[in-house]
């Protein structure tokens, strides 16, 4: 009797268990998708979020571009991974010296512009590798000369290559 | 002699009759035997079942829990879906099919009230600031009016499809939206240039007309239909404008619209030409007055969004047509009910 009622209560696990399976499969796709609906912008904001002064004063991006994102496996073969975006981003960032800082020559003025584009550039490079949807800092270049022209009209030159999750 | 035999007869009887007896019962013994060993194998066999049934009804309660877990985010994702198309103000869902004139009527009537706001706003259209002048262009010639991403169809209309010419003008209607989030992200005494509104073919002879207007996917934006579970219009946006013109048109950009892909690009030469300002040897008592690296904070934006109009398709007809093969119909609708 027990046996009876407990097999007729169970003879819809099967159902259940593949209906289980096969909503799980359509629902992952569907979150997926949804999760990705609003990334781009919630990216943007976190990365202007960085130009905040309280984080990154006096700080430009000039360009900014999602790039072909090729990622090669480990036969080699190329393949593209959907899930990731390439962005590359350039600007500039301008070095101000504390009024308290008397540099006496030219020479101490070149090493205080130097130290101080250097904690600059550890604090943006943090502030961007904390973004939420930042997967990887595929390459970062800081130039103070050329780009850039830390000596006399004092900002560096940033170019980041950054791999980007936007299904976070 | 008789009496003995008498004596000793009887006892041999009823021995014999006793095992007589025995021999008939023992069969009903060796039967009721083997009914006890089958019962006793029975009552084994129903503890084993109801020990596995026991099991299954373990299964069957986590497989019940993970159903109620599951039911939760089919709902949610029903929920923001329904919410992100919202069907009761899509332009697509809500457009009112109308006959290939008539689109036709409204697509003239929208270009003649894209080009007058935009002019009473002395918005530049259809060129940079930052591109090169075309010297190739005669001055004297009147410039043709602005498209909008319709310039084959300003003034000409070939034979279209009903069905066709319906789905440019849905185009058409989510172009008109897309141009008032653009001119609300300026101030009205703010210039900037309208450069291109690029959009996808709405059929064979839309595309044979569409021209510079066709939008051209770049392996670089991911669309929301790529995963084949929505359908979207894609538009290409471009114009120029400051950080904060950009953010409000972005911001603008509400469901079902979403942000594909952003480009900004600011002509760093201008910074360049404008260096015999630059800061020569300066004494750090000048270190206040250093000259902005920045002076024109114009970029040029390239901006790719999707208007989604049909979000995935219901879950409950796909695990409908999923599962019916193998089972029952009207049992698998039954605990679907819980999902409606």
């Amino acid at each position: 009797m027990e046996l009876e009622k407990t097999k007729s209560s169970n003879k819809n696990l099967g159902l259940f268990v593949e209906i289980n399976r096969v909503l799980d499969h359509h629902l992952r796709k569907q979150e997926n998708l949804s999760s990705n609906v609003f990334s781009l912008q919630k990216f943007l904001n976190e990365l202007q979020a960085i130009l905040h002064p309280d984080i990154s004063e006096n700080t430009w991006i000039d360009t900014m571009e999602f790039m072909p994102l090729t990622m090669s496996n480990n036969n080699g073969i190329l393949s593209e991974k959907v899930d990731l975006q390439k962005l590359k981003i350039t600007g500039r960032y301008l070095v101000k010296l504390e009024n308290s800082l008397n540099p006496s020559s030219i020479d101490d003025r070149k090493l205080l512009l130097i130290e101080e584009s250097g904690r600059r550039q550890e604090k943006l490079t943090q502030a961007i590798t904390e973004i939420d949807h930042v997967a990887k800092v595929n390459q970062k270049v800081f130039s103070i000369e050329g780009k850039g022209d830390l000596y006399k009209r004092q900002f560096t030159y940033f170019e980041f290559d950054l791999l980007l999750d936007l299904k976070k | 002699m008789k009496r003995i035999v008498l004596l000793f007869s009887l006892p041999v009887m009823v021995f014999l009759v006793l095992l007589l007896f025995s021999f008939s019962f023992q069969d009903r013994v060796q039967e009721k035997l083997k009914t006890l060993e089958k019962l006793d194998k029975d009552i084994i066999e129903t503890d084993a079942n109801l020990e596995i049934e026991n099991l299954f009804a373990n299964d069957l309660s986590l497989a019940t829990e993970d159903f109620e877990d599951i039911t939760r985010r089919v709902i949610a994702q029903k929920k923001f879906w329904n919410e992100f198309v919202n069907p009761d103000l899509n332009i697509v869902t809500n457009h009112g099919i109308k006959s290939s004139s008539g689109v036709n009527t409204e697509i003239n009537k929208l270009l003649s009230f894209l080009n007058r706001t935009f002019d009473s706003r002395k918005v530049k259209l259809g060129f940079s600031n930052l591109s090169e002048p075309n010297f190739f262009t005669p001055q004297n010639q009147q410039p043709k009016r602005y498209g909008f991403g319709f310039t084959a169809y300003d003034g000409f209309w070939p034979s279209f499809e009903k069905q066709e010419a319906n789905d440019l003008l849905k185009q058409a209607k989510i172009i008109k939206e897309m141009c008032e989030f653009l001119l609300d992200s300026f101030d009205d005494n703010e210039n900037f240039n309208l450069i291109t509104i690029k959009r996808e073919t709405a059929g064979s002879e839309d595309n044979k007309h569409i021209g510079d207007n066709l939008y051209a996917k770049n392996s670089d934006t991911h669309l929301l239909r790529e995963s084949g579970l929505v359908q979207s219009y894609v538009f290409e946006i471009s114009f120029t404008g400051k950080t904060q013109n950009c953010r409000s048109f972005i911001n603008q950009l509400r469901p079902p619209y979403t942000l594909r892909s952003l480009k900004a690009y600011r002509n760093v030469l201008l910074d360049v030409e404008n260096r015999q300002d630059s800061f020569e040897e300066p004494s750090p008592s000048n270190e206040t007055d250093i000259l902005p690296i920045i002076r024109d904070i114009t970029s040029t934006f390239t901006v790719v969004v999707e208007y989604v109009f049909a979000g995935p398709v219901d879950i409950n007809n796909q695990i409908q047509n999923d599962l019916t093969k193998s089972f029952d119909e009207d049992e698998v609708s039954e605990i679907l009910k819980e999902i409606q």
